[in-house]
């Protein structure tokens, strides 16, 4: 009895303490004022004094919040769609076809999911400011769009659907892309749904590659924003307060919680049983 | 994706400052700069620190909630799993504004709550020897969930019978766990260690928003002395090199992590 009361004491200590906490301060943080913020009250019984909704006005109004999101969304919505596109396109040529040297191509792809962005980032600096493409979506889109753990999913999951099925189609003369687009997509709807999310979160929260690629502050994504608010030396700081910045963090996180809330069984199974076991 | 990895290759062994100033072929001389420059050893030291720091504790973390939260013994299962997971959600740069205030010296939680049980204030992020840590510790509570839920995924893929059979043998739990579990566990948690060790060989958000490398380039990482090289002293060769020398250690820290883990046990 001891034992297991000691299981849940830890459990509880490191869900709520250690993992709850520092979300809450976030949330909560952006709804105080930047005095409350740091009172002891807040610290000692976790309920500020009072909750106003001014750094939210103050963010929307003195920065270009919206425009972040707006930029935010869009870049990471067309990146979704290319990349489901690209991802069950390439996943379908490797599940589906034999042709000469797939294993090595394969090899390489599962290797390039190794390569890190501070390798590719200057190159690809070079390659879109010589297209004349810095502070373009495309330059942050087009790097990461056929993702190579994006291609191995689909691969995965695709190995899977029985070949008979393909095989009778073609015998019914259907091109071959209309398999691929008519019987081949809606087969692979859960692992498609698992993609897309990870996709969207990948593409929501990139960083380096934004941050060399969009100079222009109104081409800012939501994360390049927050992170020029939320370092004072360069930005006027009465602009927007800590807790704005807060209160701009909450806004960006609140799609990826409901996203995951309503994704998390295609989500996991997707990125984990399906993708590993083969 | 591999033609910008060629890129980078070639710009190694050029003179090439930024995108128009002068390149001229220089052969090794970035490598041979880098190998003796001080602050490129600092950046690789930390780096691999800061990784090994981050990757023990995450995966032995990861591990035991891991268990935990997949015996049928424990109540409340997803409920725990949900909040563990919570900060998964946040992205980089939000744990870099969100924990900048909570290690804050004068404000931030941990120091109020250290300070009301009259115990001395720490800088977190101010203290050169411990900024490191507390990079790491942000990174371990962002992702400990994701793979706690990658690894429990990985015990349920493990067939119900041979814990039946183990049973009927007269094996107790902990020999169960030890004989069963973690053999046929192994191979989920060696792709987790390396998918996590490869992604945190990378960071650079927070070391970045939260400390620009400092104090004393106590937190300078790869990512950051490369980013300043390419983007501050717009010195496309050196970086080049430097990606060059960096993306080789991955691969050998990948390696042995394969070797190691298959070889023992």
């Amino acid at each position: 009895m001891a034992r297991t009361s000691i299981i849940y004491l830890i459990l509880a200590i490191i869900s709520v303490a250690i993992a709850f906490l520092p979300v809450y301060i976030t949330f909560i943080g952006s709804f105080v004022s930047m005095g409350d913020l740091f009172t002891p009250v807040l610290i000692k019984h976790f309920l500020p004094s009072s909750l106003t909704l001014k750094n939210y006005v103050q963010l929307f109004y003195n920065t270009p919040y919206l425009r972040w999101l707006f930029n935010s969304t869009f870049i990471a919505v067309v990146y979704t769609i290319l990349g489901l596109f690209l991802c069950s396109l390439a996943g379908y040529a490797f599940a589906v076809y034999n042709f000469k040297g797939k294993e090595v191509l394969f090899s390489i792809l599962i290797f390039s999911v190794a390569i890190p962005e501070f390798v590719t980032i200057v190159p690809n600096f070079i390659i879109f400011s010589r297209l004349g493409l810095v502070n373009n979506y495309l330059s942050v889109i087009l790097p990461f769009v056929a993702h190579p753990f994006g291609i191995f999913i689909a691969r995965q999951y695709m190995q899977q659907i029985p070949v008979e099925i393909l095989h009778s189609a073609r015998i019914d003369g259907c091109p071959e892309f209309k398999i691929y687009y008519k019987i081949m997509l809606p087969l692979c709807r859960p692992a498609l749904a698992a993609l897309g999310v990870f996709l969207f979160i990948h593409a929501w929260n990139l960083y380096l590659y934004p941050l060399v690629l969009l100079q222009d502050p109104e081409m800012f994504t939501v994360q390049l924003g927050l992170a020029m608010l939320g370092t004072v030396l360069e930005y006027p700081q009465e602009t927007v307060e800590y807790t704005g910045v807060l209160g701009g963090v909450t806004i960006a996180v609140i799609p990826i919680m409901i996203m995951f809330a309503l994704m998390q069984r295609e989500f996991i199974a997707g990125l984990t049983g399906r993708a590993v076991k083969g | 994706m591999l033609g910008a990895v060629g890129i980078a290759l070639v710009m190694s062994f050029f003179r090439w400052e930024g995108l128009t100033g002068t390149t001229e072929f220089i052969g090794l001389e970035n490598y041979a700069h880098l190998l003796s420059e001080m602050r490129f050893w600092v950046s690789v030291k930390n780096t691999i620190i800061y990784l090994t720091v981050y990757n023990v504790l995450m995966i032995l973390l990861a591990i035991g909630l891991a268990l935990l939260l997949n015996s049928p013994l424990t109540k409340f299962r997803s409920f725990f799993r949900s909040i563990i997971f919570l900060p998964v959600t946040f992205s980089f740069v939000a744990i870099a504004l969100t924990f900048s205030i909570i290690y804050h010296v004068d404000y931030g939680i941990i120091n109020l709550i250290l300070k009301s049980l009259n115990l001395p204030k720490v800088g977190w992020l101010i203290d050169p020897n411990l900024a490191l840590y507390s990079l790491s510790f942000i990174r371990v509570w962002r992702n400990t969930g994701y793979y706690m839920i990658i690894l429990i995924a990985g015990l349920q893929s493990i067939p119900e019978e041979l814990y039946e059979a183990a049973k009927v043998d007269g094996a107790d739990a902990l020999r169960r766990t030890l004989y069963i579990t973690f053999p046929l566990w192994r191979g989920m948690i060696l792709v987790a260690l390396v998918m996590s060790t490869i992604w945190s060989f990378q960071v650079f958000a927070e070391p970045w928003i939260m400390l620009k490398g400092g104090p004393a380039d106590a937190t300078l990482t790869t990512a950051i002395y490369i980013y300043q090289q390419a983007f501050g002293a717009w010195n496309f060769g050196l970086a080049g090199a430097a990606a060059v020398i960096n993306a080789m250690i991955v691969s050998v820290v990948s390696a042995l992590q394969f070797k190691f883990l298959r070889g023992s046990a």
